[in-house]
């Protein structure tokens, strides 16, 4: 059977819609809440950006109640890599509202979800790197500042401890790294190819 | 600019276009609902931008489709469109072997990709093909080459269900 025949039958033999919807009914879907990736990664940006408010409260609270070095450097960080993120996260969910209220054609709706989604996932990588560098630097600081500060150290091997310290950093680092990218791939990984998938289908030809 | 109840009036005048996407994408019912509210919410979300410059039906299909193709479900299961199937089992006075003809081009379209079981619905929809060029957002000519693949693959498709 041709596709022609079968318009021709399917228009011969159009039955009415069975299914009708009362306005109330509408009126309640359009005041529903969204299921959609979208909106699920809207949430989650919502809720990143109150858990990064609650840690720059805590390390303004920390730099206060503790003037000790060991916290303010850690509070400065926290409160810089709060403020970065934020600004960061305001950027992507102001952008994720202009799409939503634009109504382009299929290709360019696909490209839109596919870009929110690539910023996203592209954001989670750079969070957990620079939280890994910063780590790092931390860990060293708070290191360098014990062995020192404790008189009843008479001598100390550097070279060793700076090389176990890198050891562990570089299998720490690592797990850290494809956890991450396993963990996003779960949550995000099958639904970008299948986007991907379904652009390249739109455009080839 | 649409109030809520102009917005409401104007979905219950085309809402057979929305039920006809969620049937075409989705075969169980819950995910049927689930994908019809989603797309009443993207609709009123983006209705204050829509400035009338196409119809509202035409605007009502892309906002629909927009939201199938990119709707996730976790445990997706083989779709069906089973609108097409009601339909069918209405065709009392046809032929047996046109019934099994419409059945097996049913399960053909069943098998496309997301993209092309849009393209086949505006087609049977009647739609031209530059109205379907505007809602997928590419060339009428492109329209044309996809149409004409689809009917080639349907074709040869569809025999293997009869």
């Amino acid at each position: 059977m041709e596709l022609d025949e079968f318009k021709t039958v399917l228009k011969s033999n159009k039955p009415e819609d069975s299914i009708h919807r009362s306005a109330d009914e509408l009126q309640r879907y359009i005041h529903a809440k969204t299921t959609s990736i979208t909106g699920k990664i809207k949430r989650s940006i919502l809720f990143e950006s109150a858990a990064g408010g609650l840690f720059i409260a805590i390390a303004v609270w920390a730099w206060f109640s503790y003037p000790g070095l060991y916290v303010r450097p850690f509070s400065l960080l926290a409160v810089g890599l709060c403020c970065f993120f934020f600004i960061y996260l305001v950027a992507l969910y102001r952008k994720m509202n202009v799409y939503a209220k634009t109504s382009p054609a299929v290709k360019e709706n696909l490209q839109q979800v596919i870009d929110v989604l690539q910023q996203f996932i592209k954001l989670y990588f750079q969070l957990a790197i620079l939280i890994l560098l910063i780590a790092f630097i931390f860990g060293l600081i708070t290191g360098y500042l014990r062995v020192t500060g404790d008189t009843s150290i008479k001598k100390f091997n550097w070279t060793k401890a700076i090389w176990i310290y890198l050891g562990w950093f570089c299998i720490w680092s690592l797990i850290t790294y494809y956890f991450s990218k396993w963990y996003i791939k779960r949550l995000y990984g099958k639904y970008l190819e299948q986007l991907k998938e379904q652009l390249k289908d739109l455009e080839n030809g | 600019m649409y109030t809520e109840q102009a917005f409401i009036q104007a979905i219950q005048d085309n809402q057979k276009i929305v039920h006809k996407v969620c049937n075409l994408y989705m075969q169980n019912a819950q995910d049927k609902e689930d994908l019809f509210q989603e797309i009443l919410l993207n609709a009123w979300k983006g209705v204050s931008n829509f400035k009338g410059d196409s119809k509202f039906s035409t605007w009502l299909y892309r906002v629909a489709l927009n939201t199938a193709i990119t709707f996730f479900r976790k445990d997706q299961r083989q779709v069906e469109t089973t609108e097409l199937k009601e339909q069918l089992s209405e065709i009392a006075e046809n032929t047996y072997k046109q019934e099994e003809q419409m059945i097996a081009m049913h399960k053909a379209i069943a098998t496309l990709s997301k993209i092309d079981k849009a393209l086949v619905m505006l087609y049977l929809e009647d739609c031209d093909y530059h109205e379907i060029g505007s809602i997928m957002g590419i060339s009428a000519n492109n329209v044309a080459v996809k149409i004409n693949r689809l009917k080639i693959k349907l074709k040869e498709s569809s025999k293997k269900y009869l």
